[in-house]
Order: C-alpha cells, then sequence, then structure tokens
C-alpha cells in the first residue's frame, strides 16, 4: 500500500470531475493505493501520525474504489461522497426498483441517459445515492458486492446483534 | 428461554436484594428496539422527518442526541430498510451506546478501541469525532473482522484503522494512545435478554477466566495510555468478577484513580465495593451498573479509568 504523490492526486480529481462533473473533496484526505488491484483507500490525515509499522493493519480508511479496465468503479460510500456534487452520469431509479437494486438485480432507469455504453453511472433515488452501476445497453447492471446486497445484509445486521 | 442456574440466582440474590425478583423478570422481555442516526452521512433532523414520514414512534435516547429508540415493538426488520443499507442508520443498544459517551472523544486525538467487532462503539466514536482524529479498531479474532470491516464501511468512516492483533500485545508496541476503549470479552449476562443461551453457559468459572483475560488486556491497555489519558473499561457482564473486582485490581496493581460517571437522563447504579467477603477500593463505587430492569436495556458495567 502507498500514498498518491500529487500528480495522481490531480488525475484522479480531474477523472471524478470529468465523469461526474463534482467538485473536488478529497483533498481533505490522504489517499492510499493498493499494489496489486489499484485499490483506493481514502483516510484521515491524523491516521498517518501513528507508527503503523509497529501494528498488524488489514485496512485504514474508507473503501473508495478501484480502476477497473481503467474506469474508476466507485464503492457504495465513494458514491456518496462523489454524488453529494455531481452533475452528471446520475441515473435516477423509481422507487420499486430501490428494492430490486439493492438485492443485487439489474434495473431499467427511469430516463434514458446520454453517456457510453459499458460506463459506470451513479444511482440515485429522489435524495439517496445508492451506489452505482454499469450501464449496458440502456440497463443498469447492478455490481453490487455480495456483503451489501440484502440477502447478506440481513446476515450482517444478525453480526450487528452479537453480544457488544 | 433456559432455567436460571441456582449459583447465578444466589449472587445476583446477594447484590440485588428484593430487586432481584425485577431482574429475573424481565430478562423474559425482549429488548426495545435502538439505533444510531450516522450524522456522517446524513443530517439527524431531516432523518427524524423522515421517519416521522413512515410513522415510526420513537424517541430520542436521554444521553446521545444521536440515538433514537423505537417506541413499543418495532414495525420492521430495520436491517432491511434502505436507510440501513445505505449507512444512515446503525443498529445499536441503548446501553452500549454508553461507553463512548464516556470515553468523550476529541476531533484532534488518536484512540485505540482494543476489541472494537463488530464495530458498534468504533462507528459511534468516529462519528463523535466527525471523522477526524484517528482510532486504531483493534479485533483479535479473524471471523469478526469481516462484521467490523462492514460496518466500518457503511457507515463512511475514514479515520479508522482495523488491526488484527491480540490486546494484550498493544503494551509490547510502544504507541502511546489519547484514550483507550477496552470494551472487553465478557460472559455477557448483562445481555441475556438478546442472547438467552448466556444463562446456559454462564459460569462462575466462565467468569474467572474472563476476568483474568480482561485483567492482562487491561494492563496492556493501561501501559498504552498517555499520562493523564483516559481508558474505559466495559463488559455487557453483570458479575463481579469482571468488573468491580478487575477495577480494584487496576487501583492496586496499575496505579490508575477511577473517575465518577454521570449519564444523563438514564438510571445507573454505583460500583458494588465487597464481593465475597472482601472490602474493595473504595473508588469502585464510581464506576457505574446498569441493570436491564433500571431502563429496559441491556446490562453493562462502565468505569472511567484516569492514568496518574
Amino acid at each position: 500500500m502507498g500514498l498518491l504523490n500529487s500528480k495522481e492526486r490531480r488525475r484522479l480529481s480531474e477523472t471524478i470531475k470529468d465523469i461526474y462533473g463534482s467538485s473536488d473533496f478529497l483533498s481533505n484526505f490522504g489517499i492510499l493505493k493498493t499494489s496489486n488491484r489499484d485499490r483506493l483507500w481514502l483516510v484521515a490525515k491524523k491516521i498517518f501520525e501513528v507508527d503503523m509499522q509497529k501494528l498488524r493493519v488489514q485496512s485504514a480508511g474508507l473503501y473508495f474504489g478501484r480502476f477497473d479496465n481503467g474506469m474508476l468503479r466507485l464503492s457504495i460510500e465513494g458514491a456518496q461522497l462523489i454524488g453529494k456534487t455531481a452533475k452528471k452520469n446520475i441515473v435516477e431509479i423509481s422507487k420499486d426498483d430501490v428494492w430490486h437494486y439493492m438485492r443485487g438485480f439489474n434495473i431499467k432507469p427511469i430516463e434514458k441517459i446520454n453517456t457510453k455504453n459499458n460506463s459506470y453511472v451513479l444511482v440515485r433515488h429522489d435524495k439517496d445515492i445508492l451506489g452505482i452501476a454499469k450501464l449496458v445497453n440502456d440497463e443498469l447492471e447492478n455490481v453490487l458486492p455480495k456483503s451489501r446486497k440484502l440477502i447478506s445484509l440481513t446476515k450482517e445486521n444478525n453480526l450487528n446483534t452479537e453480544v457488544d | 428461554m433456559p432455567a436460571i442456574k441456582e449459583e447465578f440466582e444466589k449472587r445476583h440474590r446477594s447484590i440485588l436484594g428484593d430487586d432481584y425478583e425485577n431482574f429475573a423478570r424481565i430478562l423474559k422481555r425482549f429488548l426495545p428496539t435502538s439505533f444510531r442516526i450516522n450524522t456522517l452521512k446524513v443530517d439527524r433532523d431531516e432523518m427524524l422527518k423522515r421517519f416521522e414520514g413512515y410513522g415510526w414512534k420513537i424517541n430520542q435516547v436521554p444521553f446521545y442526541k444521536d440515538g433514537v429508540i423505537f417506541e413499543g415493538r418495532k414495525p420492521l426488520v430495520l436491517g432491511n430498510t434502505i436507510e440501513h443499507f445505505l449507512g444512515y442508520i446503525y443498529i445499536q443498544e441503548t446501553a452500549s451506546m454508553i461507553p463512548p459517551v464516556v470515553l468523550d472523544p476529541q476531533e484532534d486525538e488518536v484512540i485505540l478501541d482494543m476489541a472494537a467487532a463488530p464495530g458498534s462503539k468504533t462507528t459511534q466514536i468516529a462519528q463523535m469525532m466527525n471523522n477526524n482524529g484517528a482510532i486504531i479498531a483493534n479485533e483479535k479474532i479473524l471471523p469478526r473482522l469481516s462484521s467490523l470491516r462492514t460496518n466500518i464501511q457503511r457507515c463512511g468512516i475514514t479515520n479508522a484503522v482495523i488491526t488484527w492483533m491480540d490486546g494484550k500485545a498493544f503494551r509490547e508496541k510502544g504507541l502511546k494512545f489519547d484514550k483507550i476503549l477496552l470494551d472487553a470479552p465478557c460472559t455477557g449476562t448483562g445481555a441475556i435478554m438478546k442472547s438467552p443461551k448466556t444463562l446456559k453457559t454462564w459460569s462462575v468459572d466462565a467468569s474467572k477466566i474472563s476476568s483474568s483475560i480482561q485483567k492482562q488486556l487491561l494492563q496492556s491497555a493501561v501501559e498504552c495510555l498517555k499520562e493523564d489519558g483516559t481508558l474505559v473499561y466495559s463488559t455487557c457482564s453483570l458479575e463481579p468478577e469482571e468488573n468491580e473486582e478487575n477495577i480494584d485490581w487496576a487501583i492496586r496493581k496499575l496505579g490508575v484513580k477511577v473517575e465518577k460517571i454521570k449519564i444523563e437522563g438514564f438510571n445507573t447504579r454505583s460500583g458494588i465495593t465487597s464481593w465475597n467477603g472482601n472490602e474493595l477500593d473504595s473508588q469502585v463505587s464510581n464506576c457505574i451498573r446498569i441493570y436491564p430492569q433500571d431502563n429496559n436495556s441491556e446490562g453493562f458495567f462502565v468505569s472511567k479509568l484516569k492514568k496518574v
């Protein structure tokens, strides 16, 4: 894992602005990148004051997303952060489809949007940014990770009720 | 619900006297559902309006403004709601919100959560720090790391590092923290309403084994604390071996001071100062016991220690 340098940070900011038209929020964070799968993590700056070499670290900060064939594939939280100020590549879905989306099914957007086929878009219902999907032939291909699909979420919810 | 063991009844009768009947009665009831509004992602007032629109009857947790509790039985499975999916809410028992409140984390601090999974208190601490400062969220047991990771991610937390270590090993690392939360692994006798099988698995020996591990964790935590730093030691056990006896030991062996705790609008009792014929240090009375029958919540023990 290594920190993005200023050139890489700038490139990431530009990519985000290009795709979603959102304003830069990355300056508040350190950005870590894993060497193997180009995964990006947003990390509060104070964390870098702790000597991590002494600890058995599993992960640091918030998983933001990764580059998938050159395209930025955001996590739900990454999408929510960008969604606060995003102006384009946002697809609105119906209330009924929210449930389908959370369960991992592909869905149809309410309106067609004009963007490249096979690109990632933000999925929104009303004020809620739900995550992302891949726009394939006017259909939203669900790319939710297994751990966040509703069935698994119910399991996680049971974990939340562990003695704590 | 499994039968209450004779030994369990005897010891809790000796602590509670006539109130034992109320304690035994409430153990058979369901806990009210409570949750936390995650202000790292959403505005609290907007969420409250949304819940009002759903017709949810909820009240605020008296000592923590972002905590919410359902009036009566909850109308739905909260884990299946869009608000849970999006990380706007975190299901958390009311009493479990107390240790972070006592810890009182500040935005510029470095905090260790020594036994963090599944992450209820870690995510609450991060929320109270407004995602600033730094939290080391440690968990020893590998299978519990995935729930910790998922919850930290779902809540949108950027100021936490997840580590996989035995809490006892922290003392060898030479790191110093402003504050430490040790919500220690325990027998869980305060959480019988949620997990009735505890009545079957609990024994005096189990509490003694827990106590021995807890003391080692306490020692490690105190050694990692900065001078004048704060350590909150809590358990969801109501057994004196895992609570007051450990604090008495920490006062004598580790030189900590115990500070008084006041939880606004919540009924708490002072820590007991004698057990099994032994007198404990009077400072132990500054700790708090939370009994299920006092607030219709889980039972908890919370102490606030200062390194002097």
